[in-house]
Order: C-alpha cells, then structure tokens, then sequence
C-alpha cells in the first residue's frame, strides 16, 4: 500500500546535489526562523519570570495606560499617567484586600558612562511582601529618607557599594542594602521609598497600585474586590495577575507574529527553493510516471509519490534546520549577553518552537510539491510515456 | 482473454485538420492467441496499442475485453484494468532506474492486491521464466537492451494479465536478440494462456506471430501466418 513511500525514497537520492539543494533551502529558512522567533520565546520566558517575582494579585492602573511590560523591562516613563496615591488607603480598607503598595518607577543614569538604571519606588516595608524572593544580601532595607538598595549586577557593573552613593535626579542617594542576585532585570534595578521616588519625579500620583489577598479568597471574593476598586475609582484600571500576564503574553505573541512575517521571506524562499525541484525532477521523470500509469498505479499514488518526495527532503531540512538553529540561536544569545552583561539568557528554543519549525517544513514541502505533484498525476499517459 | 475491436476510429486535430489515425478498425482476437500488427512508421500501430490497453480512448467504436465493453469505463475502471488485465512491453523497456530487476517485476503486484508472501517467489518465477534468474538484484542499467527487455516481460507478466500488448518489442534489439525476445514470448503466449497482441514493423519478429494484420489507412486487414 505504502510503495509510494519507498519509491519516494529512492528517488530523492538519485540527484544527490539537487536534492542536497533542497534540503539547504528549508534547512537556512528554519534555521533562520528558529533564531528570530527564539527571541520571542526568550522574551515570553523573561517577561513570565519578571512578573512572577511580584507576589502581586491585583494591578491597579491609571484608566488609559496602554499595556507596557511590567517589571523592570517596561513601563519607563509611563509616569504621566498616575492614580492618585490616596487609592492606596482607600483599597486597603477593602474586606478581603491583605497588603497594599504603590509603585513608582524612574529611570536614572548612573556612572562615568551614564548607564540607564531603573528605580523603583515602592512603600518600605513592602517590598519584602511584594518582592518575596528578592532577599538582601548585604546591609538593610531602607530606613529613611534617601536610603537605596542596590542590584547585584548593577553594583558589580558600576563598581558601588553599600555607603557608596548613588545620583538620581541630582539627588544623592545613600546605597544601604545589595540584594541577592534573581537572574532577572531586578539584579540591574535599584530601590528606593515611594516617597522618594514621588519627590524625585515631582509628583503627587504613583505609576500603579498593587494589592494582594487575604491567603484564602475565593475567586468570588476576588471579583468582589475588583468590582469594588472599579466602582469607587472610576479613573483606574483593574487587572489580575493573570490578565497581566495575559496582557504581556498578547504583547509577546505580537512580537513573535512580526518574526514569523519577518522569516517569511526566507520561508517562501524555501518554498520557490522546493518548487524548482520538484518541477525539475516532475519533468525529468515524466516517461516513469507515464510507465507507471500504464502498468495500473492510480493517479493518487503518482500524486501521493512526488508529494512524499518533497516532504521526505524538506523533513531532513527541518531537522537539520533545528540544530543549525540551535546554534544560530545560542550565537545571538551569547552575543546579547556579552553586549549587555546579562546574567540571563535572552533567547529559547522550546519545545514548542521545534514543532512549529518542523511543522514549517514540512509545510514548505507540501506547498513546494502541490503543482508539481498536480503535473505528474494529471499528465495524460501517451504524452508521460513521449516525454522528452 | 478475448478482445475485439469495432468501428475503432481514432482521429487527431491537427493544424491541417483532422488526422484520421485509426478509421474503422475492426478486429477479433481471441483467447491465447498471439496477433502480430505491422504497418509503416507513423500508420497508427502503437495509437491502436495504445486504445487496446486502456491507455487512451478512442474517437468512436468499441473495445471489448473478455466481452466487456471498456471504452465507456472511467478512469478508475481503467486503471485496474490496467493493472489486472493487461500487461504493457515497451520499445524502450521502461524499467524503473532506481529499482532492481525483483523490485520492478515486484512493482505491479505492489500496486495491486498480491499477498506479500508471494510476491517475491512469483517474481523468482517469472525471472525463470524470461532466464534471468542471477540479475535479480542488479539495476536494470547494468543489463543489456536484450535482458531489459526480457525483465520488462517479466513485469507485464507480473499480475498474471490476460492480455499481454507488447509495442516494438524488439525495435531496439539486434537480429539475434530479436530472434530469442520472439522465442521468448512465443513460449509466454503458449505455456501462460496469455492473449498477445504485438505491434511490430519487423516482419521476421511478426511472423512468430499465429496471424499478422496490416494496419494502412486507419484500417485493419489480417492473414494467417
């Protein structure tokens, strides 16, 4: 029943170097749509692990902030939209609400090369509440005004310490504390008092507020509190953790939208690539396929031949591609890391990305080897049989 | 299998109009009998080869096969047709390349419903039967035109047709391997109760044949050998 396959097979080695063509044309589009979408993968991956470093239930936003990335990677400069600090209190006194914070962000330039430092405002004592996982490693918290805590990395990189200070706005900051490292953008961050950071930026509103609860909330209990924040503060926006990373996810899969367009051209590249091919070797087998009806095989079984063809050359494409891409993908990863002196990865190849990257050959196979496999199957035998 | 052929016609648009390749043909063959069919190059001998085994279709009349009409059949009709009940021999062999000797006598039985169990020992015996039995794993390019084409009788032979149609067998074979090809088939159509109709334009393979027709001007005129 399958002979189709294993006369595929034979095939496909006969012209050794055109078929090696082939398989270089889908192996250099995979590859290449690996290493571009692999960023959107890291991305997804970075921007999922930033987030889950906020002990965080629900976000409260000014009404028309457009969705930025939360965390350190995003949100810079989102300060002229604010909700008004009073809301802190206000949510606080919410049943079922179990901490309240606002938050500020603020970017600063720090050091003899004016590196970009992100600052985040946030009430003292909450950031061990907020940020659960960022310990301190060195020193305290901050206790007064002008105190700072410092990122490991960040430290490292401009050569400051603890009773080192650090220029923000024109305003000397005393660094009281280093945290551990989290291996995220964090570690490049600093911290300082909402009511600092508010000073610093001159104003009265914070950036967002975040609210977490009581340990036993039922999701019931957490729509009343939103409907309650919603109904009390008409300026705001009301997001839960998963709508927020929701949010962020919708943004990352836009970005991977734009490198799967941007991977089209070597994709359809391919598929002209595998097309040529197929055509050749259609035209060049023609008396085959003609001998071959007249000795009784179907015209699927024609069609179905030059079709597994295509796919058999452009599946060693694919694979071949997922490793080149790999490799194309761990080069750019190390080139970023070394450029940026990050201590995480910025791209992945996932699972997920492998089958969507073999399925895309295979599709390159499918499209390349429609026309020719429609040519071959619907030849009229005599003329198969003359063919020259 | 009987075949039998009635106001064959078979005509060609052409720029200088109609070309009346095959113009009432008539013809009766009946079971295990060897036909040979002669005529000028370009008469319609192969056309007519061509219509007997369901490969084309004629312009009007009939074909019957074993008494069944089957110019009216469809194209998947004709397809088992062809794989059941018609063996094909080309001028030029038509081997596959990329297959061994077994694998192209195989071939056919793959495509149809041969158990796989005896493909290959039927496969051995027809290779004994055409006296290549040691090539069974050599590439049809390593043989002679004399050894392909015997390899290529095997393959027709390979569903057990009814009908075996061989076009120039030997229009690419010298006089000595022309003589051994005809011997071969001669002892095919006798021992395989095989019908065998054989398009030739060389008189000294026809005349192997039990009775030679002439195909001029679109028509068919017979003798007895």
């Amino acid at each position: 029943m399958f002979v189709f396959i294993s006369l595929a097979q034979k095939n496909v080695t006969r012209k050794k170097e055109r078929s090696a063509l082939t398989i270089i044309g889908v192996l250099l589009a995979v590859a290449a749509t690996i290493s571009l979408v692999s960023i959107a993968e890291g991305l997804y991956e970075r921007l999922n692990y930033e987030i889950n470093l906020q002990d965080v239930d629900i976000y409260v936003l000014p009404k028309s902030s457009s969705f930025l990335p939360a965390g350190s990677m995003g949100a810079i400069g989102s300060g002229s939209l604010i909700v008004s600090r009073e809301y802190i209190n206000q949510i606080k006194s919410i049943a079922g609400v179990k901490d309240v914070t606002g938050i500020t962000r603020l970017l600063a330039t720090a050091g003899k090369e004016k590196v970009g430092v992100v600052v985040w405002g946030i009430i003292p004592d909450k950031m061990n509440i907020f940020f659960p996982k960022i310990e301190i490693q060195e020193g305290d918290f901050f206790q007064k005004t002008n105190d700072l805590i410092i990122g490991p990395q960040i430290s490292r990189e401009l050569k400051i310490d603890i009773e080192n200070q650090f220029p923000i706005s024109q305003v000397n900051f005393n660094i009281v504390g280093k945290t551990y490292p989290v291996y995220s953008f964090e570690d490049y961050a600093c911290f300082i008092s909402l009511d600092d950071a508010l000073t610093v930026q001159r104003t009265q509103g914070v950036q967002e507020i975040w609210v977490q609860v009581a340990d036993d909330s039922s999701s019931g209990e957490i729509d009343n509190i939103i409907k309650t924040i919603r109904k009390e503060m008409k300026d705001v926006t009301v997001k839960t953790k998963v709508e927020y990373l929701g949010d962020a996810n919708h943004f990352v899969a836009l970005v991977r939208l734009l490198q799967y367009a941007i991977s089209a051209i070597g994709i359809l590249i391919a598929i002209t690539a595998s097309m040529n091919t197929m055509l050749m070797s259609t035209y060049e087998r023609m008396d085959e396929f003609g001998t071959l009806r007249a000795i009784g095989a179907s015209r699927f079984f024609i069609f179905s031949m030059v079709l597994f063809e295509s796919l058999f050359l452009s599946f060693i494409g694919g694979i071949l591609g997922v490793l080149l891409g790999f490799l194309g993908s761990g080069l750019f990863n190390d080139a970023i890391v070394t450029l940026l002196k990050l201590s995480f990865p910025v791209s992945k190849v996932t699972f997920r990305l492998i089958i969507e990257a073999l399925m895309l050959s295979i599709g390159v196979g499918l499209l390349g080897a429609l026309i020719p496999a429609f040519i071959a199957s619907r030849m009229e035998i005599i003329k198969a049989l003359r063919w020259e | 299998m009987n075949v039998r052929v009635q106001n064959l016609r078979k005509y060609f648009e052409t720029s200088a109009g109609v070309l009346k390749v095959i113009d009432n043909a008539n013809l009766t063959v009946e079971k295990g009998d060897f036909i040979a069919i002669m005529g000028s190059s370009g008469c319609g001998k192969s056309t007519l080869l061509f219509l007997l085994g369901c490969i084309d279709v004629p312009t009007f009349g009939s074909i019957y096969l074993d008494n069944v009409e089957v110019t009216e059949a469809d194209e998947s009709t004709r397809e088992k047709i062809r794989l059941y009940n018609i063996g094909f021999v080309f001028q030029n062999y038509n081997l596959l390349p990329t297959l061994t000797v077994l694998e192209n006598i195989i071939l056919p039985m793959q495509l149809g419903d041969t158990f796989k169990g005896q493909r290959e020992a039927r496969a051995l015996a027809l290779l004994r039967v055409v006296g290549l039995e040691d090539k069974r794993d050599d590439k049809p390019t390593n043989l002679s035109g004399g050894q392909q084409q015997r390899i290529a009788i095997a393959r027709a032979l390979a569903n057990k047709p009814g009908l075996l149609l061989a076009d120039e067998p030997t229009g690419n074979l010298d006089a000595k391997t022309s003589r051994e090809l005809m011997q071969v088939l001669r002892s095919i159509n006798e021992t395989q109760e095989v019908t065998l109709v054989m398009v030739t334009h060389d008189p000294k393979s026809a005349s192997v044949a039990n009775r030679i027709f002439y195909l001029e001007n679109g028509q068919l005129r017979g003798t007895l050998v």
